[in-house]
């Protein structure tokens, strides 16, 4: 039957990419080179909007080093310049306290392992979250300043501008609640995180996060990232409260501590 | 003279108390811990009823005699498991829907203290740094924690067991117990406030006594205890075979997404 | 400095630079168990980067340098997140594959810390065997048979998905994207080993007992050990086989009935074992393939997998197969 054989063909033609992909540990022995030919084609030239800049928009995929443990997108041999209150408190923090983990916005730079999206317009940038909550983020590129004295919020208060092909976001603002990480790295009121986000090819959006603390950081540093574009797929709801199985089963400690 | 001698011998050997002889006959460690290493079992009905119960029908007609519920002397000491008034309506409601609703029928996990006393053998896995014991029935498994005690980053079905000797009794406090095993097939259960505390204490070289203590105030008034002799089992070559009773359960849980329903046996 | 004196400094120094000389290279003797064999317990993970098979651009490299190393595991890192790209095609396996991008997997970030460029190492070419002419054919009618029925019913399903045996928990014991946490016990006599996925024990007599008979079959198999001087050598036959493979359907290392694994565990140092697996199936392939994979010791505890308690997703699939069933009929008509 005409189904079936298509069903065949399709998973023979599945088998063959499974290969080497992702639920494939054993990576099947496929070419690298050869891996790269069968992916779907998300490289190619990067847009640009009108105003000449590299458009950003799109959905994009998460970096997992932003989701567990931030040092894990430090250089290579770097280590987390924190000071000792502060890694004192990261161990003795238990998930369940985790704002993340109790539907409380995840703050920056802390990733969700969903799509997030990005809307670019010439004088707004707009950053749609899939999960942890379904939330945003407003990047102004209208040249306005930094409110004098903000209020602290979860997010903080962002403006943008661009240096050549990079985007250049400033955030300061932010209250101390979130955890950096579920390895529960802390924040004080005076964090200011800079962004520098970078389209180099259609599929592909690498950015460099520096975080600069004095409460909590001897020094600021920079974390990479980098997220793939996510094609044929599109942000699903995601509200995260209405049905909140995970917190009532995280009891205790993280025994990595 | 000899015969006196004989008899003043028999004489003192009769005053030794009958505890240390046993103690002298317990297996044990290098360490001098009772050495529990082994493969054992009960040998009761508690896991149809932890209470004294008289004999029932099969719940399915044509099992007949097979699976008709069997009599037996129950293992609450006191026989009376004290239910919270709530909590006592809610056995009643498990124990009329029992086989639909007992999580053994599904092939889940049983729990502490139940996996102790299902029908099937359980191995002891005793070492200088570790302690595990193997379950038969779907290949449930327990780590006793026998260093510092820790506390469970979250719950599960087996809990976290965290062990301790007194004297020549193994001590577990078990935590961490979610709330969706029962205790038996009667339909007793639990909150996820369970707490349980075993004893595993040798009685002879091939029988420990099996004490547990069920701690859970929003189920029930006060602590009760269960007890039971484990056996060892002592047929040579004996190993716990591969009992993945997934299989078994598939037809229950899926065989309403079939594509076509199974053909009947 | 007189004659004497420095003729003591100098015998002194040529005692030490002798005494340096004859120190030998350094080789790691494991603790033992009461028993007296080598010490293997504790928690251990064979999460790696490292593939099964060695890709076709490396043949004949049996190592990476060590900046080799780190460049395809930084390669392999950047894929594992692309791959989760949708390529439009909604093919059964692929639907599953793409519920899953890489902030779910635990595979680590490195690849096996000998530097080897796949876990194949018999045969030296690093890639499974070709498969015999009857092999070739199971293997196909296995996947024809998964492609035609790929959800008519749970056991359509591979193993994991019906939550009754992963590939990590073998044997041979494979790396999966997550969970790859074993726990070894060594007590009078046996030697265990705590899969954490599915919370599957092997306790494996050390006596020399006989295997079950031939006509009892599991999903693990059915375990004898021994040692042979520091490396516990384990040997499983009885396994038991549907079409879907103990490797899961679209892996390599499609194995039946007549498998046959021998295992070799050698403690090379506090936080390493070198774990050999080769596998014998002779009516699927032409000779036996051996992988070599490291256990890197771990301070966690292993958690419980309560798979089948929990598993959502065969629901899923089999009511979604079902709803997928309806749609195409309707269009039909």
């Amino acid at each position: 039957m005409i189904l079936n054989r298509y069903i065949a063909a399709l998973f023979l033609a599945t088998l063959a990419l499974g290969q080497g992909k992702a639920t494939d540990p054993a990576g099947g022995g496929e070419s690298l080179a050869g891996l790269a030919k069968q992916k779907p084609n998300v490289s190619g030239p990067v847009p640009r909007t009108a105003d000449g800049k590299p458009d950003l928009s799109g959905l994009w995929g998460p970096d997992r080093n932003f989701i567990y443990d931030i040092s894990s997108a430090l250089q290579p041999g770097e280590t987390l310049p924190i000071q000792p209150w502060a890694a004192k408190l990261a161990q003795e923090r238990v998930s369940k306290d985790d704002p993340e983990a109790n539907c409380l916005p995840a703050g920056v730079p802390r990733m969700a392992p969903y799509p997030w999206k990005i809307v670019q317009t010439p004088s707004l940038i707009v950053f749609l979250y899939e999960g942890n909550i379904h939330t945003y983020r407003q990047v102004f590129m209208d040249g306005r300043a930094h409110p004098q004295d903000a209020d602290p919020t979860w997010y903080g208060h962002s403006t943008g501008k661009w240096e050549g092909s990079t985007l250049v976001v400033d955030t300061v603002g932010f209250n101390d609640k979130f955890w950096f990480d579920f390895a529960a790295h802390p924040h004080t009121e005076k964090l200011h995180i800079t962004e520098r986000y970078r389209r180099p090819d259609l599929g592909r959006l690498d950015f460099e996060v520096t975080i600069d603390d004095p409460g909590t950081f001897t020094r600021p540093f920079t974390l990479y990232g980098h997220s793939p574009l996510l094609t044929n797929t599109e942000i699903i709801e995601y509200i995260c409260n209405e049905n909140n199985q995970d917190v009532s089963h995280i009891t205790g400690k993280d025994t990595r501590k | 003279m000899r015969i006196r001698f004989g008899l003043a011998g028999a004489l003192l050997l009769a005053t030794i108390p009958l505890v240390a002889q046993t103690a002298s006959r317990i297996p044990r460690m290098p360490d001098g811990k009772p050495n529990l290493n082994g493969i054992w079992q009960t040998m009761n009905t508690a896991n149809w009823d932890l209470q004294t119960h008289g004999p029932a029908m099969a719940p399915v007609v044509a099992m007949g005699a097979q699976a008709a519920t069997p009599p037996g002397i129950g293992v609450v000491e006191g026989n009376e498991i004290p239910y919270l008034p709530d909590a006592a309506k809610i056995k009643e409601a498990n124990y009329a829907k029992r086989l639909a609703l007992d999580p053994e029928t599904k092939c889940y996990l049983p729990g502490v203290p139940r996996a102790t006393y299902m029908p099937y053998p359980f191995q002891i896995l005793q070492s200088a740094q570790s302690l595990m014991i193997a379950y038969e029935y779907a290949g449930a498994a327990r780590n006793i924690n026998m260093g510092k005690p820790k506390e469970p980053p979250t719950d599960s079905w087996m809990g976290w067991s965290n062990g301790h000797w007194e004297g020549d009794t193994l001590v577990v406090d078990v935590i961490g117990l979610n709330d969706s095993t029962w205790f038996d097939r009667a339909g007793d259960f639990h909150s996820d406030s369970l707490h349980v505390v075993e004893r595993y204490t040798p009685v002879s070289a091939d029988t420990i006594q099996y004490q547990a203590t069920i701690d859970d105030p929003k189920t029930f008034s006060r602590p009760w205890k269960i007890s039971m002799p484990l056996y060892r089992h002592l047929e040579k070559n004996l190993q716990l075979m591969e009992f993945k009773c997934v299989e078994m359960t598939e037809e229950l849980l899926y065989g309403h997404l079939r594509k076509e329903p199974r053909k009947q046996q | 400095m007189s004659y004497r004196s420095f003729a003591i400094v100098s015998a002194l120094a040529l005692t030490v630079a002798i005494a340096s000389a004859q120190v030998p290279a350094k080789t790691w003797t494991p603790s033992r168990t009461a028993d007296g064999q080598p010490d293997l317990q504790g928690t251990w993970t064979n999460a790696t980067l490292t593939p099964l098979q060695r890709p076709p651009e490396l043949a004949g490299k049996e190592f990476f340098t060590e900046e080799e190393q780190a460049a395809f595991e930084k390669k392999r890192l950047q894929q594992n997140d692309v791959e989760s790209v949708d390529d439009g095609k909604r093919g059964p396996a692929d639907l599953a594959r793409r519920a899953y991008n890489g902030a779910w997997f635990d595979r680590g970030s490195h690849g096996v810390n000998t530097r080897r460029t796949s876990l194949v190492v018999e045969p030296s070419d690093g890639r499974i065997p070709p498969m015999t002419p009857e092999g070739k054919k199971k293997f196909d009618e296995a996947h024809a048979n998964f492609a035609a029925h790929p959800a008519d019913g749970p056991e359509n399903r591979p193993l994991s998905e019906r939550c009754i045996l992963f590939p990590n928990a073998g044997p041979p014991m494979l790396p999966e994207p997550y969970n790859n946490n074993y726990q070894i016990v060594q007590s009078p006599g046996f030697v265990t080993i705590m899969a954490e996925m599915v919370h599957d024990v092997r306790v494996v007599p050390l006596d020399g007992r006989p295997h079950l008979p031939s006509n009892i079959r599991q999903w693990k198999g059915d375990s004898r050990g021994r040692w042979e001087g520091n490396t516990l050598v384990i040997d499983t036959t009885n396994f038991a086989y549907n079409d879907k493979s103990r490797f899961g359907v679209a892996y390599d290392g499609f194995t039946d009935q007549n498998l046959h694994v021998t295992e070799r565990f050698t403690r090379t140092g506090p936080k390493t074992i070198i774990y050999r697996a080769t596998v014998d199936d002779p009516t699927i392939y032409s000779k036996p393939w051996t992988i070599e994979t490291t256990l890197s010791k771990r301070e966690e505890p292993i958690y419980e997998y309560a798979c089948h308690e929990g598993n959502y997703g065969m629901f899923g699939i089999l009511s979604g197969e079902r709803a997928q069933e309806k749609t195409a009929a309707a269009k039909a008509k």
